[in-house]
């Protein structure tokens, strides 16, 4: 079995990459690999901000279609057209590693899917016997709580559709705010 | 019927005539019957030939049936002594009578009409039986033999070349002066049409050998060039019998997929390196070779339609834009996209391998728009990958073929953080 291209040899030396392709096999490859340097991409500007910043100043991950460096590519001349950004982001949000927040226009990007952040959170709920208390989004992300765990910096509007997924699971009961995200209660059964 | 002689049809199921001899009428569904009015064995219903040498019946070969079942004879018309047309005017059944020399007082074979040639086949019959063309001598342009001082040396050379020169004239104007007369000539001018074009590809041999031994001056292209478009001129006037509407009636489509079979069979190669041709190419190239009784292009498209159910070697494929081609059986879509594969695997780098439809025209004698749809086929298979430029589409190897994708996909590791630069 001959071996792929990685997805970054693509992106550095194929400019066939930046054209949506028409083939439909050949399409879900394409935006697969383009999911996987997006994701890549955004997991490595956390990292750099955990490590530079400090857990409290983890600003969200946003995605801009129009403005994102990683379509174009100026040493090979080609930059992702319309309809490839538009499919890229479409994937990423069926894969649950998006959603939209100007719809069209920007993303927020989930380098974990809520489903793998509500397994994290349950989990930690389960270790540290911390059902039955009601805490706020906030105090997931940022309070002493979770410090130096995986849970902390996470986004808030990701952190709630993981809750929401331990909703519909029984596991627990979401109080929403009128006032932010990060004042949304929860409480784990 | 010991007169008629088994006989070969061609390929795609026409009468395959000998050199000199030239179609001159043609019937639809002609039975041939003893002095008995009995039909002959397996005789009813068939093809029907006049030639300036023989009279051919048979029955067109059916796509599915067994090749032995369609056959085919041919009558000599030296046998013939002589030949009466009969119609009665209470059956419609006209009817040609032929008296051979065993039994002159009655008549051993009769060819019995359906369809209404009758008149127009005996007639031509009569003609052909008249001019006696397998008594002709075969040359047209005697040579001299023997010496002559009126030939040496180089004035005798250019005297003989004029002489020749004449000749041509001559039998070009005789042939084109008079329809009756070019039914004759037809067979010898195509002859010299041969003739030109094998001392041309001699020409061309000699040239490209001296070309290979010298340098190569940029004059000899030039000639040589002119010398090809001359040679794809004549190789083109190789049609002496065309089907025409009114040799064949109802049956003008069906002979005509058989010519362009027979027509293709010979040229395509030279027009198509990839065995198929546009429809609207394959109708400039088919009426030039006719010269006259052109052919509409409805004609074209009718035949080609039919070309699969009779069974013959081409199969009209229409692609998603609504371009027709006409492609030989035998040519797969795989087959040409291996090919655009194996161009593109000659480039070095797979990354940036790349092929258009204009530089796939010029490899493989295709037409622009032939070439785009066929690159396009390939895309559809997953041989290659489109890149759009503003100058048009690019084609690439299809190097996502080998990317695996995962239902679930594991977490991205993040790369190390690159030195920065």
């Amino acid at each position: 079995m001959e071996k792929a291209p990685t997805e970054a040899e693509f992106h550095a030396k194929f400019k066939a990459f930046y054209t949506l392709q028409d083939n439909e096999a050949t399409r879900l490859k394409q935006v697969r690999l383009w999911r996987r340097l997006v994701l890549e991409d955004f997991a490595r500007q956390q990292q750099q901000q955990q490590r530079s910043q400090g857990a409290d100043a983890a600003g969200p991950s946003v995605l801009s279609l129009d403005s994102f460096p990683l379509f174009t590519n100026a040493k090979l001349d080609r930059a992702l057209d319309a309809a490839g950004r538009k499919a890229v982001a479409d994937d990423l949000v069926a894969s649950g590693h998006g959603q939209w927040h100007d719809a069209g226009k920007t993303l927020y990007v989930f380098v974990k899917t809520p489903s793998e952040w509500a397994s994290i959170i349950y989990d930690f709920v389960q270790q540290n016997g911390l059902g039955g208390t009601i805490y706020t989004v906030y105090e997931l992300h940022s309070g002493d709580l979770t410090r130096n765990t995986p849970i902390q910096g996470i986004e808030p509007a990701l952190c709630i559709q993981a809750l929401e997924i331990l909703e519909n699971q029984n596991k627990a009961e979401v109080y929403p705010s009128d006032e932010s995200l990060d004042e949304t209660g929860v409480k784990f059964i | 019927m010991e007169q008629l002689v088994p006989a070969q049809l061609t390929s795609a199921g026409r009468a395959a005539l000998e050199e000199d001899e030239t179609q001159v009428a043609t019937a639809t569904r002609v039975s041939l019957c003893d002095r008995n009015k009995k039909l002959l064995h397996e005789c009813k219903e068939g093809m029907l030939a006049v030639t300036t040498h023989h009279v051919w019946w048979w029955t067109p070969p059916q796509p599915g049936r067994n090749p032995d079942e369609a056959h085919a004879m041919k009558l000599p018309l030296q046998r013939i002594l002589k030949a009466e047309a009969h119609s009665s005017l209470f059956r419609r059944e006209p009817r040609i009578d032929l008296f051979f020399a065993s039994d002159p007082s009655a008549p051993l074979l009769r060819f019995v009409f359906r369809d209404n040639k009758c008149a127009e086949v005996f007639e031509r019959l009569q003609t052909s039986l008249a001019r006696k063309n397998w008594e002709k001598p075969k040359q047209v342009v005697k040579r001299e033999s023997g010496f002559n001082t009126q030939f040496a040396g180089v004035g005798g050379v250019m005297r003989r070349q004029q002489q020749e020169r004449e000749q041509t004239a001559n039998l070009t104007t005789e042939a084109f002066s008079d329809l009756k007369q070019l039914l004759d000539s037809a067979s010898e001018i195509v002859k010299l049409a041969d003739r030109f074009s094998s001392a041309i590809s001699q020409n061309q041999a000699k040239a490209q050998a001296a070309a290979a031994a010298a340098a190569g001056g940029s004059s000899e292209t030039v000639e040589r060039k002119q010398e090809d478009d001359f040679f794809a001129l004549l190789n083109d006037m190789g049609i002496a019998n065309p089907a025409t509407k009114r040799a064949c009636g109802s049956r003008y489509h069906e002979e005509l997929a058989r010519e362009l079979a027979d027509f293709l069979a010979k040229h395509l190669k030279r027009h198509s390196a990839t065995g198929a041709i546009a429809l609207t190419d394959l109708y400039c190239l088919v009426n030039r070779a006719r010269g006259t009784e052109l052919i509409s292009p409805n004609d074209l498209y009718q035949a080609c339609i039919l070309m699969k159910p009779l069974g013959l070697n081409f199969v009209l494929k229409t692609f998603e834009s609504g371009v027709s081609v006409l492609q030989s059986i035998s040519l797969n879509d795989d087959t040409v996209s291996s090919r655009f594969v194996e161009l593109l695997r000659d480039q070095n780098d797979p990354f940036t391998a790349r092929i258009n439809a204009v530089s796939v025209a010029s490899a493989f004698s295709l037409s622009l728009q032939l070439a785009l749809e066929q690159l396009k086929t390939a895309e559809k298979l997953g041989y290659l990958c489109r890149d759009e430029t503003a100058q048009g589409v690019d084609f690439y190897l299809n190097l996502f073929e080998h990317v695996q994708i995962y239902d679930e996909e594991a977490p991205p590791v993040p790369p190390p953080v690159p030195p920065s630069h």
